[in-house]
């Protein structure tokens, strides 16, 4: 791959970060329109009960309040969802879990919403809720819905699991908790809509999906979707928490009724009790290995506490399934994920999406293998990596880009360089161990493909103009898709313009999610300006007499040999005034048969090899770490500022779920507050945090770039586990890592 | 009963006299009132730090602040430390090191190193790890931030090591 | 004063705001007046006194963390207000308002009980001085009656004493509500090797901060070296704590962690 580019694979600052250091950036609540309402929103205290009755008479009469809606009021569809449409935009018969949204109240102030939400009575007919998942999957326990608690169930079948066992000369065998997370982006939901002259709505949101704001809004309002345009904002991070446009929906609620614009924003309680979490995992893993320490069969049963409402539980049961077996080659597996309801809240997307869960799982065991077989942990898993030639847990092969093994070299050395620091005396009453975690994963929607489609404008000044809807959600995925079309148009970056955030303008791509958006839409993006490129090299040829292959486009000029022909004049010579182009990018894959999980999900695999050097207080359980290495695989990096940044980012945000973060719910959630929902500080940042990245270019990449955003997330927990295991001598099974659970392990030595 | 408190404020080197609702806090009266809406809106509990600015050279929590409580007090806001388009070193650094992303932390983040850096010229890595304890960020994993603020605050020395 | 005479429930006093404010925001304090009391004279000032210090009441709990006399005087007393909360928060929290706010886990009180700190209150009826062991009487609950605390004096301490701080919270970050919290102040004859004065103050593991007295009488006249030391700590987890379980931690842990952080800070101690 040639490294002769002029743009990708520079750190170019991102190009929205001068207005954010400003603080000139736009997010949703910094937009105030005249006549504005404020939205609030009331909701269930009971995790499971039926509504007998809701009263909204002494609300409506308190001064200041516009519009107090219920169910029955909504225009148009009462349900929503990403894949299957089982949540009510307000609940109308029964509510299902501790913050279900009953009723909205649209106010001239703020405060006035607030005191009318206090004066709307419901009457709950109050039932026994079933909150944990295994009781909701016993025969007697409470429906949570009509079709049953099983949300899901998804599959691996592969090989013959008995005789595998019965070869393997060890197997291990273990249960292991993955906590239920919440997303907590800085900037909690906000949804602005107003109505247009015209009869539609205007939406401005905080979003990972502006597309699917408008399906939704569309619908709930009972128009079709020409009729909604969505912006998205400025979005303070989303990590999968903002794909879901339960506020958006609700202002518009408010909106359509009072006909006038109308904010909704979540309080950052109101954020933590009812927005909607990563999934909590229960998980039984068995795995079997030879003497050699090959990997001979892996048998597992994943429970996925979906709470109220499916969301993407679907697809994040199917990628944790499909995951099951991580970065290595085991030739019989038989896995069975389920996404289960019960009235928690709901579980739905977050980076990671059923990996980290899974990982965590795995790479226990491999260390438990590591173990018995007297086998280092490094060459264990080099016995077992995947390569170009062999089948992952779907049975997909990946012909190019599998540069695992050359990462489980790299990351010898690094263990070795951490255990010289380990040779080091400890101070008294300290434990110090080294641990190592790897996963992989496949990009993007692996359920269903998606397929991404862009729109590339060369304007006669040689500037551009891109469009394509995978939103930016801080990630730096514009200043990508600008860097990839300015090295395809030969133009600086500063002069292309990139418009992701307008529904009207912006093709839709589906959600910023599954690390997809470089692959996927860095894809479109390069074969668009592509296109375009091409097509004013052939109207140049032709007039020139040449080839188009003689010809470069630089800068706003057609370049022959010596000579420049303009883009100005090559354009008004053949009546264009912009030359606009539009591709699309589909990736070959198959989706997982249903039965077997088999097939060829995706376009390409990201894998990630982590070690930690940890230091556990044998006192009081307290964990530190001291160093810590994150290596990635991105195939090509087109700005390596920003695969940092990611790094960095994923890791400590695996982190959080390896240490401190655990949404506990009891009845509804308890944590509140970031005072009690702790996410990591400054404070707990390793002493040293290495990045490492790999470069194998990745064919069907732009300029061999493939997706790793969630990737240096998913093996943190592991690897942070496989240490503190390693340094207390007992094997921890579930995450987070509190001192108090690491205190109770080390009384149990 | 609508009582009201006349105060008078610098916000930004420029004196203000305005009338606060006696339970309107500083938060409050920048972003909704003076239409200053870099200072974020992230917790309102002082857990997050989005909304920090700082008053009389103390950065705090503007959600905790009332704004009564402001009265007769210099107050600057994200808007307020670049000058004629020209970024302070602590923005340029944090634009050159990759320290934003989402962006959402960045003001409360630029200002409480800026408070830092204006109490502490010559500030360790330490000093830094504890200064920005109380400003969360969910995206950069703090590591670049960290460095921007060190190389800023090398540069406000005049480039010359501590 | 007068002020002071026309206190009732729906009045509260402001000074830092930092737990009020949070308090009214979450529906928990409903008022119709609050009155600063920030810039009452003498209110905000550290002054010597003598070898000790007082503090008034309304000084921030940051600005006294970094103060150079406190650190010359009472490093205990420093080390523990630099992990009371973030910047932010310690550039408003007072000293004042974290003691009358009364929380069992106030970051300020453990090393203010192992240094006998006394707090002045205020009031219609005139003035008192009351040791901060006496001053709490339950969680969120003081002894102020219609008073106002105005000053904390810190009495000059031993020479030869010193003291350490510890924090266990759920992350390490200063902002973070402590799990259990240990000061130990104690003052060692060098020559007999053994513990002369010794201040043992516990938070987060009863309904107030308290001083571990058992712990405490274990130790006097005690051989340094010796075990008494392992058995102060477990009659400081045993017979003065009286943990309960919360969001943040066991009961259990907590009672563990009072044996290993006292046993710990006494061995530190003895180090010196």
């Amino acid at each position: 791959m040639s490294n002769d580019h002029k743009v990708i694979g520079k750190s170019i600052p991102r190009l929205d970060a001068r207005s954010k250091v400003l603080g000139e950036a736009r997010y949703a609540d910094d937009l105030s329109l005249p006549g504005m309402l404020y939205v609030k929103v009331a909701r269930s205290p009971h995790p499971n009960a039926r509504i007998r009755s809701i009263d909204t008479s002494r609300a409506r009469n308190y001064p200041g309040v516009v519009s107090v809606l219920t169910a029955q009021d909504i225009p148009g569809e009462k349900l929503m969802g990403p894949i299957i449409k089982d949540q009510p935009v307000l609940c109308g018969e029964a509510v299902g879990y501790v913050g279900d949204a009953v009723a909205l109240v649209g106010a001239e102030t703020e405060q006035a919403a607030e005191e009318a939400l206090k004066l709307i009575k419901v009457d709950y007919e109050i039932l026994a809720p079933v909150l944990d998942p295994f009781k909701a999957m016993e025969p007697g326990a409470p429906q949570v819905h009509s079709g049953g608690n099983i949300g899901t169930h998804s599959k691996v079948r592969r090989g013959d699991m008995e005789a595998a066992f019965r070869d393997a000369t060890v197997v291990v065998e273990k249960r292991f908790f993955y906590p239920r997370v919440e997303h907590a982006y800085m900037e909690p939901e906000v949804a602005v809509v107003a109505p247009d002259p015209g009869g539609g709505f205007t939406v401005w949101s905080s979003t990972q999906y502006a597309h699917l704001d408008r399906e939704e809004v569309s619908r709930v309002l009972g128009l079709p979707q020409s009729r909604v345009r969505v912006h998205q904002m400025m979005t303070g991070g989303g990590f999968g928490g903002k794909i879901n446009p339960h506020a958006q929906c609700l202002a518009a609620l408010i909106a359509w009724r009072a006909g006038r614009p109308a904010k909704l924003r979540y309080s950052r309680e109101e954020s933590l009790i009812s927005s909607y979490k990563c999934h909590p995992f229960v998980m039984d893993m068995k795995l079997g290995a030879n003497q050699e320490g090959k990997l001979l069969a892996l048998e597992a049963t994943l429970v996925g506490n979906t709470g109220a409402y499916l969301l993407q539980g679907k697809a994040v049961i199917t990628k944790s399934a499909t995951h099951v077996s991580g970065p290595y080659y085991i030739p019989n597996i038989k896995a069975d994920a389920y996404a289960v309801f019960t009235n928690c809240v709901p579980c739905g997307a977050m980076r990671g999406y059923g990996v980290p869960q899974v990982t965590f799982a795995l790479e226990s065991l491999m260390d438990e293998l590591t173990g018995r077989l007297g086998l280092d942990p490094i060459e264990l898993r080099m016995r077992n990596a995947l390569d170009t030639t062999l089948p992952n847990a779907t049975g997909q092969v990946m012909g190019a880009s599998v540069p695992i093994k050359e990462m489980l070299g790299k990351a010898k050395l690094t263990v070795q360089s951490f255990k010289l620091l380990l040779q080091q005396a400890p101070a008294k009453g300290k434990l110090r161990a080294v641990g190592v975690g790897c996963s992989s994963r496949g990009i993007g929607s692996i359920r269903k493909p998606s397929r991404s489609t862009a729109v590339v404008s060369l304007h006669p000044d040689g500037s551009a103009t891109v469009a394509c809807g995978h939103v930016d959600l801080g990630q730096g995925s514009d200043t990508m898709m600008a860097q990839v079309a300015a090295e395809e148009l030969g133009v600086d970056v500063d002069r292309v313009n990139v418009v992701t955030n307008d529904t009207a303008i912006s093709p839709d791509c589906e959600s910023t999610s599954a690390s997809r958006v470089t692959y996927l839409s860095g894809n479109a993006v390069r074969l668009a300006a592509a296109k375009a490129r091409r097509r004013v090299l052939e109207i140049a040829a032709g007039d020139l007499g040449c080839a188009p292959e003689e010809l470069r486009l630089m800068n706003g000029s057609v370049v022959y040999r010596e000579q420049g022909v303009t883009l100005a004049g090559l354009f008004s010579k053949h009546t264009f005034h912009s030359v606009t182009s539009v591709a699309e990018f589909l990736p070959d894959t198959v989706p997982p048969d249903p039965e077997t999980g088999q097939g060829r999900p995706a376009g390409t695999y990201n894998f990630n090899v982590h070690v930690a050097l940890v230091e556990v207080d044998e006192g009081t359980g307290q964990i530190l770490i001291l160093r810590y290495l994150a290596l990635t695989d991105v195939g090509h990096m087109i700005n390596p500022l920003i695969v940092e940044g990611q790094v960095h980012g994923g890791m400590m945000m695996g982190l959080g779920s390896a240490l401190m973060e655990e949404v506990k719910v009891e009845n509804g959630v308890t944590n509140t507050s970031f005072a009690t929902y702790l996410i990591p500080t400054t404070f707990d940042v390793p002493q040293e945090l290495l990045i490492g990245v790999v470069e194998e270019p990745e064919p069907t990449g732009p300029f061999g770039a493939k997706g790793f955003a969630e990737g240096s997330l998913d093996p943190v927990g592991a690897t942070i586990a496989n240490a503190v295991s390693k340094a207390i001598g007992v094997r921890v099974t579930r995450l987070p890592m509190t001192s108090e659970r690491i205190h109770e392990l080390l009384s149990q030595r | 009963m609508n009582i009201t408190h006349n105060i008078r404020v610098i916000i930004n080197g420029q004196t203000r006299e305005i009338s606060v609702a006696p339970n309107e806090t500083l938060q409050d009266l920048l972003r909704y009132r003076l239409g200053l809406v870099g200072t974020k809106s992230g917790c309102e509990t002082g857990d997050c730090g989005a909304c920090t600015v700082i008053v009389d050279g103390k950065a705090v929590n503007s959600c905790l602040v009332l704004a009564v409580e402001s009265n007769e007090s210099s107050v600057t806001t994200i808007e307020g430390i670049s000058s004629n388009g020209e970024l302070h070193p602590l923005q340029q650094a944090f634009i050159d090191h990759g320290a934003v992303q989402c962006g959402f932390c960045t003001p409360g983040m630029i200002l409480a190193a800026k408070s830092l850096l204006d109490e502490d010229p010559n500030a360790n890595e330490k000093d830094i790890r504890l200064a920005l304890a109380g400003n969360l960020c969910r995206c950069t994993g703090y590591v670049s931030i960290m460095k921007a603020v060190a190389a800023a605050g090398k540069t406000l020395r005049g480039g010359s090591r501590a | 004063m007068s002020l002071m005479e026309k206190l009732d429930g729906s009045v509260s006093l402001l000074a830092g705001g930092t737990d009020l404010l949070v308090a009214m925001k979450n529906g928990r304090l409903r008022h119709r007046t609050l009155v600063d009391i920030k810039h009452i004279s003498n209110l905000g000032a550290i002054r010597p006194e003598d070898a000790g210090l007082c503090l008034g009441a309304a000084v921030n709990t940051r600005t006294i963390a970094r103060s150079p006399l406190v650190k010359e005087r009472f490093p205990l007393l420093s080390q523990a207000l630099a992990v009371l909360g973030s910047m932010q928060i310690g550039n408003r929290a007072t000293i004042g308002g974290n003691l009358a706010n009364a929380s069992p886990a106030a970051d300020s009180a453990p090393a203010l009980l192992a240094l006998e700190a006394s707090v002045k209150l205020v009031g219609p009826q005139g003035e008192r001085l009351v040791p901060l062991e006496n001053f709490f009487s339950g969680p969120g609950k003081t002894v102020l009656e219609r008073e106002l605390l105005t000053e904390i004096h810190v009495p000059s301490a031993p020479d030869q004493g010193r003291g350490v701080f510890y924090k266990v919270g759920p992350r390490g970050a200063p902002e973070d509500i402590c799990i259990v919290s240990v000061a130990v102040f104690a003052v060692a004859d060098a020559s007999k090797r053994i513990w002369t004065d010794v201040r043992i103050a516990l938070g987060a593991v009863a309904p107030t901060p308290i001083r571990a007295r058992n712990a405490e009488k274990a130790l006097l006249g005690q051989l340094i070296e010796g075990r008494a030391a392992e058995d102060a700590a477990r009659l400081a987890a045993e017979k003065d704590a009286r943990p309960i379980s919360d969001i943040r931690g066991s009961a259990n842990y907590r009672s563990a962690m009072v044996k290993v952080l006292v046993a710990r800070a006494l061995e530190q101690l003895s180090e010196r």
